[in-house]
């Protein structure tokens, strides 16, 4: 494996998770006049990871890709919605523009579909927007430092057997490989792609969010340096041989997660909630409300 | 999230095919609107969608609703009540092909014909848990039952309007000033009260000293505001504690009240004037009744008084031909409860018999899009009270502070048709007082052929009662006057009270 694509792929972990920082700090996104996360929510999200491998391991090749482009171009869609809104505040055009801008970002990644270095500059991009819209979607609609720690757990425990126990995610990784949309930001391909997981990297960058808001900018910082270095190990024993295939990243990062999370609510007593976040001086702080055009 | 989402769809499916609102659905709405603000501090954007906030819908989508709600509250009517189903037999009326162009057909459910055999009323499908009386003022109570579905239906409701409408938060605490005995309205604020996190107190409609004594004492709660914030009450007794906070010297900052609700009651604006000027809250009204909650009205900035459509179907008609009132003249509200938020009292087309004005040109306020009327200019009684309506009469009676409150007075009818306002006032003789009560009727051209003062309230034709002469006895006697916290405080209360016992 390249030794630079692997030194690469920290920094870009490390670049994505910059980009939703500032977009935490700078974005307001829409959200439903009622609702939060509640235990069962976490539940829903922890089944719909769990069984998706496995029903699209059912589904034939094309019908995945298909599944994954709809899913990310909707994605992209909202994260760029606010950003265009709050741009061009009133401006009939701005959602059209957005829906333009996702359906020709997934349309040219399709296209590419028979040059693999094409297929996967366009497909992580448009993975590192999704990430950095669901994670602050999730930020921003009150998801909990406890509830990613949870998810985090739960998450951890299922990729132990996923990866290292089953065939599961390796079958799947295969299956998706090189294909548009595939689930992953890969910087290589080949058998053994340099590449972290969608699940993986959601989580890398949700943590940090979520601690911002949470527990604050230290908590924030930490979550994110501990992130770049967890990924940054891991590349290194690929880069010095010690791993060869697929390692369950987060069966490293999980338990780091949850560490995090009870030293922050231990020592701060607690974690903030989304009203007191917004209302805390010198915090993390998001632009004026953003009206869904 | 997904809970709620889920609510929210089974909500609008069963209001949308007029089937059966499953309380918990509302009360999960409810209960996450509560946990929204707690973790947010606001609703997110569009909680105008949620249940009675008052959503703008297309006119061709509301009118198609209101033909279907309509026709599904007649059919459940006339299968399930006696009344009903005796009236349309005789008139050979099908209810499945009404709709709001022939709503007319329907007949005018008379106040009497409730009063005077409510079990008619009560539909066989609904097993009634709650028998709520009007209070009453007018001399027999009305008896409207309610089953317990409806009853969380209207809590749910509540706390929701409660939490948007009122501002209500867990940092509040709500006094209630009213009538003990009214069941419902107190289940409903307290209820609706401690589901949001507020506090909340009965204070029942006891000495107006008492009262104002406790909005002023200390609550030293934690995570509570300092004293009292919300309180509310009918506009008679609002008056009882305006006089007393006046004759004692009274002013905002011996309360900490936020608001003021006021409801059942004509609240005429010089009242309002003076109780925000002493209780340093504002004053608001809405529209209530026990008969066709959960609907009801919400006075807008322009000064009218907005119908909700999502619960019930509002018609202004002409009292004595039952038809529909024209722009700028007075009529009566005609109510049509809706199935399914109601379903143990079934009533179409129930003359409540509160008088409004209808808006001579179509209102272009905030909430245009919902039917507007005046605020409530009184009860009609015959010609003479549409003519000179309480609102009329309170509004010139109130604005002088040297009129006992609550206002003591009646009209009666010369045999030439015109009026006589008597009054009750302090003493005798009151010529600067009557000069100027005489001058302002004029200005406000109230067909008043005079005024005539009275000292003695044994000699003054009887005056109609109010809420406020529900007055309650207790054994409290009047507390200290409030004192700054401080650690001995309770216990020198506690001395001063066994001192004058
Ligand atoms: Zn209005």
């Amino acid at each position: 494996m390249s030794g630079v694509a692997l030194a690469a792929l920290s920094g870009c972990v490390a670049l994505v998770m910059a980009v939703a920082g500032t977009y935490l700090a700078r974005v307001r996104m829409p959200r439903p006049p009622v609702g939060v996360y509640e235990p069962a929510d976490i539940v829903l999200l922890c089944v719909g990871i769990v069984l998706a491998p496995l029903l699209y391991l059912e589904l034939p090749g094309t019908a995945v890709a298909a599944v994954f482009g709809v899913v990310l171009g909707l994605a992209v869609q909202f994260t760029l919605a606010p950003v265009v809104a709050a741009r061009w505040p009133g401006a009939g055009w701005a959602t059209a523009t957005t829906w333009l801008l996702a359906a020709a970002g997934c349309a040219v990644t399709a296209l590419l579909h028979d040059r693999p270095t094409g297929v996967r500059v366009g497909t992580d991009l448009l993975i590192a927007v999704a990430v950095v819209g669901v994670a602050n979607l999730w930020t921003q609609s009150g998801m909990r430092a406890a509830h990613v720690a949870a998810l985090a757990a739960a998450l951890t425990c299922y990729d132990l057997v996923a990866t290292a126990l089953t065939d599961v995610t390796l079958r799947f990784a295969t299956r998706v490989q090189g294909r548009p949309f595939a689930p992953m930001l890969a910087l290589t391909g080949g058998q053994h792609p340099v590449s972290v997981g969608l699940g993986d990297l959601l989580l890398l960058v949700l943590f940090p969010l979520v601690a911002a808001k949470a527990y604050g900018r230290g908590a924030a910082l930490m979550a994110g340096a501990v992130g770049v270095a967890v990924t940054g190990a891991i590349s290194a024993l690929f880069a010095v041989g010690a791993l060869t295939s697929g390692f369950p990243l987060l069966t490293a990062l999980g338990p780091l997660i949850v560490a995090q999370h009870l030293y922050w609510s231990r020592r701060l007593g607690g974690e903030r909630t989304t009203a007191q976040w917004r209302a805390a001086p010198g915090a993390v702080r998001s632009g004026p409300a953003v009206r869904r055009g | 999230m997904f809970g709620t989402a889920l609510s929210q769809l089974r909500y609008s499916t069963a209001v949308l095919l007029g089937r059966r609102i499953r309380p918990r659905d509302l009360d999960r709405i409810a209960r996450d609107l509560v946990a929204t603000l707690a973790e947010f501090g606001e609703p997110g954007e569009d909680s105008a969608l949620l249940p009675g906030q008052a959503a703008q819908v297309d006119p061709q989508v509301r009118a198609t609703m209101t033909g279907r709600s309509l026709r599904a509250t007649a059919r459940a009517a006339v299968r399930h009540t006696p009344y009903y189903a005796r009236v349309f037999a005789e008139l050979g009326l099908d209810p499945g092909t009404l709709d709001a162009g022939s709503w007319s057909r329907v007949p005018v459910t008379a106040k009497k014909a409730l009063r005077d055999r409510p079990a008619d009323f009560v539909s066989a499908a609904a097993r009634p848990a709650l028998m709520a009386l009007t209070t009453g003022t007018s001399g027999t109570p009305t008896t409207v039952w309610y089953a317990r579905d409806e009853l969380e239906t209207t809590v749910a409701l509540s706390t929701i309007s409660a939490a948007l409408g009122l501002g209500l938060r867990p940092r509040h605490t709500m006094a209630y000033a009213g009538c003990s005995r009214a069941t419902l309205p107190l289940l409903n604020a307290e209820e609706s009260a401690t589901r949001v996190g507020a506090a909340f107190v009965q204070f029942g409609t006891v000495e107006p000293a008492i009262v104002l004594a406790r909005l002023a004492a200390p609550l030293g709660l934690p995570g509570k505001e300092p004293r009292i914030t919300h309180l509310t009450t009918s506009a008679s007794y609002l008056s009882a504690l305006v006089q007393e906070a006046e004759r004692t010297g009274r002013g905002p900052a011996d309360f900490g009240l936020e608001s003021v609700g006021v409801g059942g009651e004509v609240l005429s604006d010089p009242l309002r004037a003076r109780a925000e000027a002493v209780l340093g809250a504002p004053v608001a009204t809405s529209y209530l009744m026990t008969e066709t909650l959960p609907s009801g009205g919400t006075p807008c900035a322009a000064g009218h008084l907005h119908h909700t459509t999502e619960f019930g179907h509002l018609e202004v008609l002409d009292p004595l031909t039952w038809e529909p009132t024209a722009p700028g003249a007075v009529g009566t509200i005609v109510h049509t409860p809706y199935v399914p938020y109601r379903t143990c009292t079934l009533l179409l087309r129930y003359a409540t018999g509160d008088l409004v004005r209808v808006p001579a040109a179509p209102p272009d306020c905030e909430l245009a899009h919902l039917p507007a009327t005046s605020a409530v200019l009184g009860r009609w009684s015959g010609p003479l009270s549409a003519a000179l309506p309480t609102r009329a009469l309170l509004d010139l009676i109130e604005a002088e502070p040297e009129v006992p409150l609550p206002a003591r007075y009646a009209v009666t009818e010369r045999p030439d048709g015109t009026a006589l306002l008597h009054l009750l006032v302090r003493t005798l003789p009151a010529r600067a007082l009557l000069a100027r009560l005489e001058e302002r009727a004029d200005a406000a051209r109230l067909p008043l052929a005079g005024i005539k003062l009275y000292d003695d309230r044994a000699a003054l034709p009887p005056a109609a009662p109010v809420r406020a002469d529900l007055r309650e006895r207790t054994f409290e006697t009047l507390p200290e006057p409030p004192e700054p916290p401080q650690p001995a405080a309770s216990a020198t209360a506690e001395t001063a009270r066994a001192a004058t016992a």
